[in-house]
Formats: C-alpha cells, sequence, structure tokens
C-alpha cells in the first residue's frame, strides 16, 4: 500500500496534467521509488490514479527500460548499446561487467547490489562507451575504470 | 481529384486517397500487412512499398500511407520495389513458426498470401526465433503469439476503434507483446473481431478450430439474426454445420466488422434436435412433399372453420423476406390473421415508427457515423444493437454531441465506448451550445439522429421523431 502523502502528491500530480496519461510516467517513477520496482500492486494504484487500465500502465511501463517491472538490485546499471557507443566497443564493457558482477543481462549480482541492463542512447554519445549507475552518469569508460566505479558505487551503498 | 499513372494506367481518384487504394481501384493489389481501411495508418510492416518513377516525390514510398498526387508515376512492379518487399516479408517471417499445417488460419491467412505473392519461399534464417508464452483470452479466441508479425492492427482495433482497454501492446522492440495484463476474458463485446483483423494466426477462432479448411467451407452472404441492425455475415459451414461466422463488408451497415454475439453465438444452429428436413408427423420426407401435406392441410382446416380461425404467426426477429411472404400468404388466404407482434404496444410503436419514417429521417449506420449531434432514447445500446454503439463512437470521437435520455443514465451509461451526457428528457438535448463545459455545438451539418429500443409505444416515438424532426431543423442554419 501506498503511502498517504505520496497518494496525494500523485493525485495533485495527475490532476495538473492536461490529460491525465501525460503524467503516468512520473506516477510510475515514483511508485517505483517507494516500492524499489513496479510492483504488480503499483501497476493498479497507477491505473487508479490515471484513469487507465492495468493493461494501459503496463503499455507504457514495459515501453520504458527504466521502469522495472521486475526485482532489482540495490543500484540498477544501465550500459549503452546504442550506435555511438556500439562503435566504441560498448560490447567489452557489457563482457566485462557480465564477468565482474556474474550476471546475463537482466541479472542481478548474487549480493544483490547491481542490476545489469542494457539501454537506449542516454544522449551521451561524446563521451561513448557510456553507462549510468541508479542514475549516475559515467563516460569514456574502460574495464579499468568500469572496476573503480563499481568499487565507488559500492562503497557508497554501505 | 488527383490524377496520377500506375503501372501505366491513368488513375484518377478523390483526394485523400493513398496509392494503394488507387492501385486498388484499378485492380492492382500492393501487397500490405498492417493497412487496414477503416484503421489509422500505422506504415509498420513496410510491405507496400513502390517506386515513385517521377511527379512530386520519387524513389521508393509506403503507398499506404502515400496520398495520390497529381502527376504520380508509380511503378508497382519495379525490380527495386520487389526487391525490398521480397525482404521484407523475409524479415517478417523470421520469427513466424513453420506451423501452417496445424494453424486453424491456413488457407485465410494474408501472410501466407503476401510471402508467396512477395516472393519469399526459401527460410535463410538459421538463428533461434523468438517466442512467446501465450495467454487465455476466453472462450471466444485462441491466442498463439509466435506467430505475430507486429502490424499492430489488433491493438489499432481494440483500442481506438472499438474503446476497449484491457487489450493491447506491451514491451518494445523485438518483445512487443500483443495480449492482456493478465490471462482472462477478453472484455470487449467486439474482441471477436481480432480474428478477422489478423493477417496471421495470433487469433483464431476457438469455437470453431480444426473443423474445417477454408476451402472445404460453403459461404453464403448472410445478415445476422441477432439483433435489429442486420449486420452483414459471411457463415463458413462445413457438412451441415456452421463451424465459424466472419463479418462481411457493408459500409453502410458494418463496415468490416460484428459484434461477438453475431460471430459466437450459434449454438443454437447446429443443436441436434433441430430438424434438418421436412418432416410429415415426424417422419422425414422431401420438400415438395412437405409443402403440398402443409398445403392440404391449411385448406382442410379453413374449410372446416373458414380463414378467419387461421393465424398466421411471424415473429419481428424474421427475416425481411419471410416476414413478406408470410404477409402475401395471408393475402392470398384472404381473411387470416397475420400478427408479428406478442403485444399490441410493440406493433403499435413499430407501426408508428414505420409511418414517421421518411427519406429524411431515416439513418444508417454511417449516416450515424457522421452525424453531429445524437440523442439515445432510453436504450441499452450494447443489448440492442451493439454495432451501433461503435457508429455513435466513431462520431463521438469525431466530435459529436452524444445524449442519452434516460431515467437511469448509470446503468445504460456504464459499458459504453463513448462519452455521453446523461438528460432527463428528449426536450433537454440542447439546440445551441449545452454539453460540458457550454461548448458550443458545431454546426450540424450533416444532422441529428435519434434511436430508441423497440419497446417504445406510439406517442414516445412520436415525440422521439417530433425531437429529431426539430434537431435536424437546428441543423439547417449556419
Ligand atoms: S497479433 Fe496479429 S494483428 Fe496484432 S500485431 Fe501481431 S500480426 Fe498484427
Ligand atoms: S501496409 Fe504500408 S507499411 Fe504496412
Amino acid at each position: 500500500m501506498m503511502p498517504e502523502a505520496l497518494r496525494t502528491s500523485l493525485q495533485a500530480r495527475v490532476a495538473a496534467a492536461v490529460t491525465p496519461r501525460e503524467a503516468a510516467v512520473d506516477v510510475m517513477k515514483e511508485l517505483q521509488a517507494h516500492y524499489g520496482w513496479l510492483t504488480d500492486e503499483a501497476v493498479g494504484e497507477a491505473a487508479r490514479l490515471l484513469g487507465l487500465s492495468e493493461l494501459q500502465v503496463e503499455e507504457l511501463a514495459t515501453f520504458y527500460e527504466m521502469i522495472y517491472r521486475r526485482p532489482v538490485g540495490k543500484k540498477v546499471i544501465h550500459v549503452c548499446d546504442s550506435i555511438s557507443c556500439w562503435c566504441a566497443c560498448c560490447e567489452e564493457i557489457m563482457r566485462h561487467l557480465k564477468e565482474r558482477l556474474g550476471v546475463e543481462p537482466g541479472g542481478t549480482s548474487a549480493d544483490g547490489m547491481f542490476t545489469l541492463l542494457p539501454c537506449c542512447c542516454m544522449g551521451m554519445c561524446g563521451d561513448s562507451p557510456a553507462m549510468s549507475v541508479n542514475g549516475t552518469p559515467y563516460g569514456k569508460l574502460t574495464p579499468e575504470l568500469v572496476d573503480e566505479i563499481l568499487a565507488r558505487e559500492r562503497a557508497l551503498a554501505s | 481529384m488527383p490524377k496520377l499513372i500506375i503501372d501505366d494506367i491513368a488513375v484518377e481518384v478523390p483526394a485523400g486517397t493513398n496509392v494503394l487504394e488507387a492501385a486498388r481501384s484499378v485492380g492492382i493489389t500492393i501487397p500490405h500487412f498492417c493497412y487496414h481501411p477503416a484503421l489509422a495508418i500505422a506504415g509498420a510492416c513496410r510491405l507496400c512499398a513502390v517506386k515513385l518513377l517521377d511527379g512530386p516525390v520519387k524513389g521508393i514510398q509506403m503507398s499506404c500511407s502515400l496520398p495520390a498526387q497529381d502527376g504520380m508515376v508509380v511503378s508497382t512492379t519495379d525490380p527495386e520495389a520487389l526487391q525490398l518487399r521480397s525482404m521484407v516479408i523475409e524479415w517478417l517471417m523470421i520469427n513466424h513458426p513453420h506451423d501452417c499445417p496445424v494453424c486453424d488460419e491456413g488457407g485465410e491467412c494474408l501472410l501466407q498470401d503476401f510471402t508467396i505473392a512477395g516472393g519469399h519461399g526459401r527460410r535463410r534464417y538459421q538463428g533461434k526465433k523468438r517466442t512467446f508464452l501465450n495467454q487465455y483470452l476466453g472462450e471466444g479466441i485462441q491466442h498463439e503469439m509466435n506467430r505475430c508479425i507486429e502490424c499492430y492492427r489488433c491493438v489499432r482495433f481494440y483500442q481506438d476503434y472499438a474503446g476497449g482497454t484491457d487489450f493491447g501492446v506491451t514491451g518494445s522492440a523485438g518483445r512487443v507483446y500483443f495480449g492482456r495484463f493478465a490471462d482472462g476474458a477478453l472484455e470487449s463485446p467486439f474482441s471477436g473481431n481480432l480474428v478477422d483483423i489478423c493477417p496471421t494466426g495470433v487469433f483464431t477462432d476457438k469455437t470453431g478450430r480444426f473443423r474445417a479448411r477454408y476451402w472445404d467451407y460453403e459461404f453464403a452472404p448472410s445478415i445476422c439474426p441477432h439483433c435489429s441492425v442486420g449486420c452483414n455475415t459471411s457463415p463458413q459451414n462445413f457438412q451441415r454445420e456452421l463451424i465459424k461466422v466472419v463479418a462481411r463488408r457493408n459500409d453502410q451497415v458494418n463496415g468490416w466488422f460484428i459484434c461477438d454475439r453475431g460471430r459466437f453465438d450459434k449454438g443454437y444452429v447446429n443443436d441436434g434436435r433441430r430438424p434438418r428436413q421436412p418432416m410429415i408427423d415426424g417422419v422425414a420426407c422431401g420438400y415438395e412433399e412437405a409443402l403440398d401435406a402443409l398445403a392440404g392441410r391449411i385448406s382442410d382446416f379453413i374449410g372446416m372453420n373458414g380463414t378467419g380461425s387461421l393465424a398466421l404467426v411471424g415473429s419481428a426477429r424474421l427475416s425481411l423476406e419471410g416476414a413478406i411472404l408470410l404477409g402475401e400468404l395471408a393475402r392470398y388466404l384472404d381473411g387470416a390473421q397475420l400478427c408479428y407482434f406478442a403485444d399490441s404496444s410493440l406493433s403499435g410503436g413499430s407501426l408508428a415508427a414505420v409511418q414517421l419514417l421518411n427519406e429524411q429521417n431515416a439513418a444508417s449506420l454511417s449516416d450515424l457515423e457522421g452525424a453531429d449531434c445524437i440523442a439515445l432514447l432510453d436504450l441499452d445500446l450494447m443489448q440492442e444493437g451493439p454495432m451501433l454503439a461503435l457508429a455513435v463512437r466513431k462520431a463521438a470521437l469525431a466530435g459529436a454531441q452524444v445524449y442519452l435520455v434516460a431515467a437511469e443514465p448509470g446503468a445504460a451509461q456504464k459499458d459504453l465506448p463513448f462519452r455521453c451526457t446523461a438528460v432527463g428528457s428528449l426536450d433537454e438535448v440542447p439546440l445551441e451550445g449545452g454539453g460540458q463545459g457550454g461548448r458550443r455545438l458545431r454546426r450540424r451539418r450533416k444532422g441529428a439522429r435519434t434511436a430508441g429500443p423497440p419497446g417504445l409505444d406510439r406517442s414516445e416515438v412520436g415525440h422521439a421523431a417530433a425531437g429529431g424532426e426539430r434537431l435536424r431543423r437546428g441543423a439547417a442554419g449556419p
């Protein structure tokens, strides 16, 4: 169940939108921040807030890669695999992360710390290859730099 | 009216016609999957490619989303267009299972037809295919998502055209999935049209699967017997059994679609207790023999009791042909009682409606779709004529004001696939302004329509007709 304060603020957000659909991404992100991922319960709550059906929320939720419809680790790593990063060997970065974390894309490391996901262009082509960890962008990646970042993010989390 | 040349044939089409339809008007079929005349353009499949050799645009173009323009020179057979189409098919077929022999769509599958027509006959792709889990969608429709070619026809029909909210598209890129949030029966009373509209076998009619192939069926152009809208259908018969019912296009009535009652509700036709052949006193015989016996018995009866004691009983659900023949029989048996209704208020209402109907106030479903103002008179649209609801929805989406005259609006309003304003009586339907937020009504150029249920009595019908007339006159001004 979402807390009353969250409900009230989301209701206000929906009311301020020209059409409720427009507020859908904000509502899903807020609910995801609260639950850790967009649970089935959260989909239902979003649907009721937005006046949409659960399916219509699911349509949007599953379109956006930063909305998680499954449980994720403490931090989510998005590795860009669009054209610029691909030209800059993002596949090597992905391979390195898979090895370090011991997971395939979509998986969560055994300690529950990191979930690894590929993603579309983050607008960091100038700094490719790029990734983000819980929203913090990192560019000009090398395997060494990735190790440093993982260590730093792990330290920050504890 | 743009004039263009398609494959050396001069074509003139109304402005706004796309090149695909322009070609169709002179008998050239350009292969297509996502394009459907009743739905908004998606440009999703890329199969309808043609090459423009000259004119305002040049090169390879998608004919479904290209409006015909003056001076266009179009080739549907240019090698570049042909090659592109065959490559598009090959790529659409990459994930498609090799299951035609066990697929109920086989033989009536647009994908089969256009794969062959598009020139793709040999699979080169050796990789793994993308696969999905299917959903339970109710007793009407079988789901087989692996066959999907992502044309988006289904969701454009289900949500955009029919106003359903429980079926749609999830995921992105190569993972798009067409289904529900969770397993469960489709809620839309028009869900069965997915069977007709999907170009391949993702949705097949569960009530008639694995019984026969398309070429086995006997077809006859028919009219749905379930309500008075009279949607055109094409029943598929095999060995004297009704296997499936599909929609038959009629632009004045049902367009391309029918409702689920018309499609799936057919058990009574195949009921084993239904007499399948003429019988005399329970003994099977030929038609002529049976008719002779019937005529003999009627004349015996009349000889004994007089024609006045004979009642010929029809029903408002009788087909027009049957109703007319019954009337002729009554005229022939001068003096026999003829009746179509179970009580006199029903017959009074129908009579009044017939007397008041004229060329100006009679409306077809397509008139309804183009109306600017619609008043629904104490009517449960989803019961009385579900396809009417889709016509009203179309008008409402185009900006028509819809009023529901109802004593208890809540219940009747609940399942309607469009927004309407509830009013207490027909007199409250405003001629100008009113409605939500005082928005002015658009000029009722295309006139207003009233529709009511069959149970109205004579004075109610008269009142409705007068209301319609008042609205219509309101329409005449600038
Ligand atoms: S399910 Fe059928 S209609 Fe829907 S996108 Fe797939 S192929 Fe097209
Ligand atoms: S029919 Fe034109 S792109 Fe699909």
